[in-house]
């Protein structure tokens, strides 16, 4: 599935689906489905940032969707709809990942499986690559800061203050360990591409 | 990559190519939105393992098993295959207690009792993406949480 990207309107997602929100309140048909599409894999992302298995993540999706649907009406920002979505998905991540004891970042070895292996055009073969060397540097960051960018690349506007109590750091730091973690991966890259040069 | 290579929009396509959002999550999510029963309030079951076996005499069919819970309440189902588009569903629940299961899909339900042992059997059904609804015997008919599971969507 494509990562929900701003159409020609120059929308954000967390405009799109503000305005399906609106939509469905006023009982559009299709609204609603419409909305699902557009923050799933939002959702998805913050979630698996939390180090739950597949299934588990699967899970807390689906019950952050079934949240909604039972609470929308207390809702009374219709704008702030996704931060309402990515919220509960994220409290909920957190609880799943307390109780169950077992979340681990998520490991190379799922990941390399799920790269597809089929034959690409040259531009898809260049991005594709482009995107394995992000990832060979991304990985050599901490588990927070790998966290902590995840959730920032899908969550427009994220909640530093609900974010710093998982992370278990002042909501003053947040900022500046995002920064740094930006820092540190431009780091990684130069060096990457130094390596590739000699 | 971009110059600086490091922009947000470019880790986020990285995570979706790395680990991408499964195909069928969305169609999960509007099955449970539509099969959801808004009057009542049942208690979510979280899924807790998905394993597939070989069975059959031959060894040539597939079993499922895939285990939910939720508290101090359990949840086992054994799907076996009948062709490709339908399937069998053996079920247990702990603590072992009568209830009523109601299987619902994307247009169809089903209904099944579970003993007092706590098994239940469906013995045919679509395979496909499905919503186990479950509800005490002898729990308040009004629909408290008391008693009253439902799983998230599964691919059966």
């Amino acid at each position: 599935m494509a990562v929900q990207s701003a159409p020609d309107t120059g929308d954000t997602v967390w405009e799109q689906a503000a305005s399906h929100f609106r939509r469905w309140r006023r009982g559009e048909v299709g609204a609603q489905d419409d909305l699902v599409r557009c923050l799933t894999p939002v959702l998805w992302h913050v979630v698996r940032s939390y180090g739950l298995d597949r299934d588990q993540a699967e899970d807390v999706v689906q019950s952050t969707w079934l949240t909604l649907v039972r609470r929308h009406e207390s809702i009374e920002d219709t704008q702030a709809v996704a931060s309402w979505l990515t919220t509960t998905a994220r409290r909920e991540a957190w609880r799943v990942s307390r109780m169950d004891g077992r979340a681990t970042p998520v490991g190379d070895e799922v990941i390399e499986a799920r790269i597809p292996h089929q034959q690409a055009a040259e531009a898809e073969v260049v991005r594709i690559d482009e995107k394995h060397r992000l990832w060979a540097c991304v990985k050599r960051l901490d588990a927070r800061c790998q966290r902590l960018l995840r959730i920032v690349a899908f969550d427009d506007r994220p909640d530093y203050q609900g974010i710093a109590r998982d992370l278990g750091m002042p909501v003053g730091s947040i900022g500046p360990t995002r920064g740094r973690c930006l820092s540190k991966l431009k780091a990684l890259l130069g060096e990457e591409s130094g390596a590739d040069d000699e | 990559m971009s110059e600086n290579g490091t922009s947000l929009r470019d880790l986020a396509q990285m995570w979706e190519l790395r680990d991408p959002t499964p195909e069928d999550l969305v169609e999960k999510v509007l099955v449970a939105i539509e099969t959801e029963d808004l009057d009542m309030e049942y208690e979510m079951l979280h899924l807790i393992e998905r394993t597939r076996e070989l069975a059959g005499a031959r060894g040539d069919s597939q079993a499922l098993t895939i285990a939910f819970s939720g508290g101090s309440f359990s949840l086992l189902l054994r799907v076996s295959e009948i062709g490709t588009e339908h399937c069998r569903v053996d079920g247990w629940v702990t603590p072992a207690q009568s209830m009523r299961v109601t299987v619902s899909q994307h247009d169809t339900t089903q209904e099944a009792e579970v003993d007092a042992r706590g098994r239940f059997e469906i013995p045919r059904m679509p395979t496909g993406l499905t919503r186990f609804f479950l509800r005490s015997q002898d729990g308040d008919p009004n629909g408290t949480a008391e008693g009253m599971f439902a799983t998230p969507t599964v691919e059966l």
